[in-house]
């Protein structure tokens, strides 16, 4: 056991050092190497500990919509959660979407997963039920959870990050922005919402709302468009608000 | 031994039909149903094989009749069924095509005094179970395979000594030579096998290919033929009668595990595994209740079938109480034995561990809650891809290849009506309304057009759909991007990228 403050360091240690010192007995704890799953945005994971997403972890994506004056009702993020999906499977690995609403169309599913193969697609009858099959999935190896975390209390959020430190697997639950005020235990939560501006292709702002073992000062955000190619890029700020977006505005 | 009206036999035996009602069997060959086979009352009528089924239906007389498809699959397995019970008269039988046996009776004479007795023995029993039989014997099988199907009479035997006189006034279709050689034969005059003999070896391989030599040899008794038989597998099953009817769950239950113990040592003495476990209770005063447990790979491992089977026994209806129970194995499949490393802590991804994740979720939410997708031959957005339940965990499909086309992420199962305002007739879309809400359109692209696929059934019944449609990609002042289409005059939304 390393003690917590070693004595014989030089004292004028930087903040970012302990904080890197902290981590590493809180992951200790846990009988895990900390490994990170790189969200591709060079912007981002340059402002999470790690250099990513924690794998062996459960991570929240709260949005789009959900608010009463919404064209439509609350829809999962579902390029990001196919776009994270993308960056955790590792070769030869599985993905599982559980519950109805983060099923992908086929199309975006294939472009984004590299094929229809490797994925499996589950439907849970009720929120219990979706809770016991994200938790199962969740404590099996080799496996990428996406799952649909709607009216999940405290509690289920506590068991599904216990369930997916124990087995060190990576699983991202899609919420409804207004459960952003419930308690939760995830890893990192993240609030995505359309953005307007830009020509045709989506565009949405992300907001890093917590992230654990990071003191929040003020909320990062990145802007995130949707690329060419189908693939997802972060949109630098000088660029972000173009004349697109002053047409939008006025 | 040949079975001239196999299938419609059995068509006849399973729907228990009179003998006098015609049956034709049919087949869909490219998009056309074609007579695949018929009976002999269907075949007085005029009814071939390979004539449109509607040409068929012309032919057969009124009355009763069973017209339907056939299933191929169901047949074959009857005729393995059939083998496996013809093996109580003849030790080695092997499956011949698709209405036929082959069977090696050395020997089996002397047991049934003579090889005309066991010829009558066995052709009176398949008879009996309502299926036409021509059954031959002869010293090589491809003289018995000619002489069932082209000999004089039902039940034939032939000699050894007399092999040769009995073969030669058979037509060469008996030799069991590809139809493009019988009809060059034909052309050239030779029709019966005893044209074939006096012509000179050398040249009837210079002419028609050294297949037409290895036949003739085979049936002549000069080549070897060697035949695969069927094997007989023991099923794997355990079973345990109890002292008198017990309904306490915990008894039950340790009985089960004992059982699962059991099969799955018998199932590793095998290399095998199982991906169908039945557990039969046999109560008191009801009848028996059977529970299935399937998984997505054969598997022979005790906890993780107990703990599937343990969930199906904990809502069991036991009645008075359960006096046996039995476990049986099914679905085999090999499942070669594997060295198991001690210290290699992680191979990374494990196809198995997902497999028993499959298992236990469809055991929990019910089989068809988990699904795989498949892309499907269509251009229609719905329909282009299906999300099939999952029965059997494939490792990597073959590649498929995606159109270049951009789909949005989420599709509505069913499209929603919405209002949509332009600037100008024909100009673009400038507000979309739906459910009291309008949104300005900042902009757009489209139309794609997608035609309906007029040859297929169409999942949407309403007059609407039936229509071309117009697809329009539209950005509304929130920044969400839309796939609204126009079919005939109204509008509606299809899907967004979420």
């Amino acid at each position: 056991m390393l003690p917590l403050i070693d004595r014989s360091a030089p004292v004028g240690r930087s903040l970012g050092d302990l904080a890197a010192r902290l981590r590493e007995i809180e992951n200790r704890a846990v009988g895990e190497p900390a490994t990170a799953v790189g969200t591709g945005w060079a912007e981002v994971d340059a402002a999470l500990p790690g250099g990513g997403l924690r794998a062996g972890a459960v991570h929240e994506w709260c949005g789009v919509g959900g608010d009463r004056r919404a064209f439509v009702a609350w829809v999962p993020p579902l390029l990001m959660l196919a776009h994270l999906a993308r960056r955790a499977v590792r070769p030869g690995g599985w993905s599982v979407w559980i519950g109805r609403r983060v099923w992908l169309h086929g199309h975006a599913a294939c472009a984004a997963l590299g094929g229809p193969e490797r994925s499996l697609w589950v439907d849970a009858p009720d929120a219990g039920a979706r809770l016991w099959a994200i938790e199962a999935s969740l404590r099996c190896p080799g496996v990428v959870v996406l799952a649909d975390g709607s009216g999940f209390g405290s509690a289920a959020s506590r068991r599904l990050q216990l369930a997916a430190s124990s087995c060190g697997s990576f699983g991202v639950l899609a919420r409804p922005a207004g459960e952003l005020a419930e308690i939760s235990f995830a890893s990192t939560r993240w609030e995505v919402s359309p953005a307007p501006g830009g020509d045709l292709a989506p565009r949405w702002k992300l907001t890093l709302v917590r992230c654990k073992g990071v003191r929040a000062v003020d909320s990062p955000r990145w802007m995130i468009e949707r690329t060419r190619d189908g693939g997802l890029g972060c949109v630098s700020p000088e660029l972000a608000d173009g004349p697109g977006a002053q047409v939008a505005a006025s | 031994m040949y079975l001239p009206n196999w299938p419609t036999d059995l068509e006849r035996r399973w729907r228990r039909l009179d003998a006098g009602v015609p049956i034709v069997l049919s087949r869909c060959v490219h998009r056309v149903e074609v007579v695949a086979a018929a009976c002999d009352r269907a075949a007085r009528s005029g009814v071939r094989v390979g004539m449109s089924l509607a040409h068929a239906r012309v032919l057969l007389p009124e009355g009763p009749r069973c017209v339907g498809p056939i299933d191929d699959w169901r047949v074959a397995r009857a005729l393995r069924r059939l083998g496996a019970r013809v093996t109580r008269w003849l030790p080695v039988v092997s499956i011949d095509g698709t209405d036929g046996l082959l069977c090696d009776a050395s020997g089996c004479d002397l047991l049934y005094r003579g090889t005309d007795r066991l010829v009558r023995t066995v052709a009176e029993h398949i008879r009996r179970w309502g299926v036409c039989a021509r059954v031959a014997a002869a010293p090589t099988f491809g003289a018995a395979w000619a002489l069932a199907r082209f000999g004089p009479a039902p039940e034939v035997v032939v000699e050894p000594a007399r092999l040769g006189e009995a073969l030669a006034g058979l037509p060469l279709a008996g030799l069991r030579l590809d139809a493009g050689t019988l009809f060059e034969m034909k052309r050239v005059g030779l029709e019966r096998i005893a044209h074939l003999l006096p012509i000179p070896r050398h040249a009837l391989a210079d002419r028609y290919g050294a297949a037409v030599l290895h036949r003739l040899d085979q049936a002549m008794g000069r080549a070897f033929e060697v035949v695969t038989p069927l094997r007989a597998t023991e099923p794997v099953i355990a079973e345990r009668e109890f002292d008198g009817p017990t309904d306490r769950p915990e008894v039950i239950a340790l009985a089960s595990r004992g059982l699962l113990a059991r099969v799955c040592d018998a199932l590793h003495r095998r290399e095998s595994g199982c991906r169908r476990l039945e557990l039969r209770l046999a109560r008191a005063d009801l009848s028996p209740l059977i529970l299935t447990v399937r998984t997505a790979r054969p598997t022979r491992e005790v906890r993780h079938l107990w703990s599937l089977l343990a969930g199906k026994l904990e809502g069991a209806h036991l009645g008075f109480g359960v006096v046996g129970v039995r476990l049986r194995a099914g679905a085999l499949a090999g499942l070669p034995h594997q060295q198991v490393g001690h210290w290699t802590p992680d191979h990374g991804p494990d196809d198995a561990a997902v497999a028993r994740l499959v298992d236990t979720l469809n055991a929990r939410l019910g089989v068809g809650s988990v699904r795989e997708l498949r892309p499907r031959e269509s251009h229609i957005p719905e329909a282009a891809f299906a999300l099939d339940p999952v029965v059997e965990l494939r490792g990597a499909g073959p590649a498929h290849e995606l159109p270049p086309l951009d789909r949005p992420s989420l599709l509505y199962d069913v499209p929603r009506r919405v209002d949509v305002t332009f600037l100008s007739p024909d100009g673009p879309i400038a507000l979309v309304r739906s459910a009291g809400q309008s949104h300005r359109v900042i902009c757009g692209a489209g139309p794609e057009r997608i035609e309906p696929e007029w040859w297929r059934h169409h999942a949407f019944h309403d007059a609407a759909f039936h229509d071309a449609r117009d697809y329009f990609r539209i950005k509304i002042e929130d920044g969400r991007v839309l796939w609204v289409f126009r079919a005939g005059d109204a509008w509606f939304l299809h899907g967004l990228w979420a």
